[in-house]
């Protein structure tokens, strides 16, 4: 991939912050930290944060330059506060829509918000191949955007990112 | 007799198994599993269910993807198994064809050398 060409191309506006179940990995490693230079990269769980081995083993994967690390929500939102996220290339990567509406109540002020891969199980419906979605994910999701956050879907920095808002 | 599962993205680790099979003919003891549509979570309840007691070799395909983090979460559970990333051809042929001769212990570092032994450059 071009990565001039890329960035000049399209406007992306940091940090990002996208919604995947499988938490660092591939896509969002390579696919997204090395093509458009993503450092910190941070997985934000509540849930990982307490899963020892888990966390431990996604801050092996994530290649030194990226700065990988995994930790709560309420960590997110104070380094907000703090300002460590100005003039960095950040990503935040969330497992649930639930706890990208938790960290905008903990006062992290999100101008758009990714969904990268939602994956199938019972009680979703298929948006598009890479997003299912419960009920619950999508009455979140509306509470979101009636925040003023923008939710789009994209997998991939090469793909086209589809507005939600098109899809219900 | 060490079972194998092979985990990668796509179709990968399915062309990998036919394609060695082409070589060395048809396989027993082996599973393949592609992350196609899979959260994390399922992708470690799938390997899960593959896995007993019996000694097992998975191969991923790089370290770094969801295939590789569903396997080191699950390796404590399951000391029996063996974890390699980067699977190549060379080093699928290796572990098919060596698997009963050696220990679980040489085999998986035999396996290994074969898979970067079988990379070479041919260049001026």
């Amino acid at each position: 991939m071009n990565l001039n060409l890329l960035r000049k191309n399209t406007r992306i506006s940091f940090p990002l912050v996208r919604v995947d179940d499988r938490l660092l990995h591939g896509q969002v490693i390579v696919g997204w930290g090395q093509s458009i230079g993503i450092c910190p990269m941070l997985l934000v769980s509540d849930r990982v944060t307490k899963d020892t081995p888990l966390a431990q083993t996604l801050r092996q994967i994530v290649p030194e330059e990226q700065q990988g690390d995994v930790i709560t929500l309420e960590e997110a939102a104070e380094r907000w506060k703090r300002g460590d996220f100005k003039k960095t290339r950040a990503m935040l990567v969330l497992e649930t829509p639930v706890d990208a509406l938790r960290l905008i109540k903990l006062g992290f002020p999100m101008k758009s918000l990714t969904l990268g891969g939602l994956h199938y199980r019972e009680d979703r419906e298929e948006f598009l191949p890479y997003i299912f979605l419960s009920e619950w994910d999508f009455v979140t999701l509306e509470e979101i955007m009636k925040e003023g956050v923008r939710v789009f879907c994209q997998d991939l920095p090469a793909t086209k990112p589809v507005p939600f808002k098109g899809l219900a | 007799m060490v079972r194998a599962l092979i985990l990668t993205h796509a179709q990968l680790g399915a062309e990998l198994l036919r394609s060695v099979e082409k070589v060395i003919g048809p396989q027993s003891d082996v599973a393949v599993l592609s992350n196609d549509g899979q959260s994390l979570e399922q992708i470690v309840s799938g390997v899960e269910s593959r896995l007993n007691d019996s000694p097992s070799v998975i191969f991923v395909d790089f370290c770094g993807g969801s295939p590789y983090v569903a396997c080191k979460t699950l390796h404590s559970a399951h000391p029996s198994c063996a974890i390699i990333s980067g699977v190549n051809f060379p080093m699928l042929i290796s572990f098919f064809s060596k698997r009963e001769k050696l220990q679980f212990s040489d085999l998986i570092e035999v396996v290994k050398a074969d898979g970067l032994r079988g990379i070479q450059i041919i260049s001026e």
